[in-house]
């Protein structure tokens, strides 16, 4: 990691939420595009949609875990 | 309402990779995207081009986005901001919004959410104020509210109420509503005959208030009554509020 080590947890979420940001919008603009084509190929979409459900998912958990530090009052060393 | 092509939309990120996607994504859907690494850069973009909308981070080395929304509210307090915030960052939900910005969004974010957001906060004035019609009430909502004031000048100072560009502050003393839950309002003030009523969203919740700041709801106006549009539009006028929904 260019920022950080990994050992402020908290600083260590919020950097991942860039490039997860990145690829969630990257990839569903992509999903858009690729439905608007004149011959859709429904398998393409469909694991397009399966990528962008994994990221989702790894959204979720990552948002779960910045309220349970929240919660817990853990500190970043940035903050 | 204006087209994309006739928008200019300024976007604030110090990471290349996201700050390349948004503009990328934006100009896909027809809009004039400019960009900057940070908020100094950001600014004097700002003062010598034609901008309808800011779309900002927080932390960014070389300006933060703190700094270019006190700058941008300062210069124009109409000019739209959006900005992207995290759990961890700088500035509160309820902070940002008591400082102007139109929306405020934590990374990642919805897309489509964020392109609804942007294209409301540059609708022309009067067409923000169209767009909140009337709705019929429904069960959907989770807070109803209803005041009577003898003034809104006593309300004010009393903070128990206080009214932004975009929402206003309620004074409750145990909130337990959720942020996102839809509000009814129904707020009277004998002096004047004013009635604002609607619905609105909780965008942020205060539990445990201070000597200087009660506790209470942030609401965004989401529907108005006819009447309750004017009356807004006329209050908030005579206010000059720099904040979209204050904190107090």
């Amino acid at each position: 990691m260019d920022k950080n080590d990994g050992s402020d947890e908290r600083q260590f979420l919020h950097d991942m939420a860039t490039p997860l940001g990145t690829a969630m919008l990257l990839t569903d603009s992509y999903i858009e595009d690729v439905k608007a084509r004149p011959n859709v190929i429904s398998e393409e979409v469909n694991q397009l949609t399966e990528i962008y459900a994994a990221l989702e998912k790894l959204n979720k958990l990552l948002m779960m875990r910045r309220e349970v530090l929240i919660k817990r009052g853990v500190p970043s060393a940035r903050t | 309402m204006r087209e994309p092509k006739d928008i200019n939309i300024l976007v604030v990120d110090d990471e290349p990779a996201l700050r390349k996607a948004i503009v990328f994504d934006f100009k896909k859907k027809g809009f004039n995207v400019r960009e900057a690494e940070n908020g100094k850069l950001a600014f004097e973009i700002i003062k010598s081009e034609k901008i309808d909308l800011v779309l900002t981070d927080v932390r960014m080395p070389g300006g933060d986005g703190i700094e270019l929304l006190e700058n941008v509210k300062t210069r124009d307090p109409n000019l739209p901001v959006v900005m992207f915030i995290t759990g961890f960052a700088d500035i509160t939900v309820e902070e940002a919004y008591d400082k102007g910005v139109n929306a405020v969004f934590s990374k990642p974010f919805d897309r489509k959410a964020l392109l609804a957001a942007v294209l409301r906060a540059v609708s022309a004035k009067d067409e923000q104020w169209q767009a909140r019609k009337t709705e019929r009430l429904d069960s959907h909502i989770q807070l109803p509210i209803d005041l009577v004031f003898t003034d809104l000048k006593t309300s004010l100072q009393g903070k128990v109420l206080n009214i932004g560009r975009g929402g206003f502050f309620v004074a409750i003393k145990e909130p337990t509503v959720a942020v996102e839950s839809k509000a009814h309002f129904n707020i009277k003030f004998q002096e004047g005959s004013i009635t604002i009523e609607g619905t609105g969203i909780i965008r942020w919740v205060r539990t445990q208030g201070d000597e200087d700041l009660p506790s209470g709801y942030g609401i965004e106006f989401d529907s108005l009554s006819d009447l309750s549009r004017s009356q807004v539009i006329e209050l908030i006028n005579t206010l000059k509020t720099k904040s979209f929904i204050p904190k107090s």
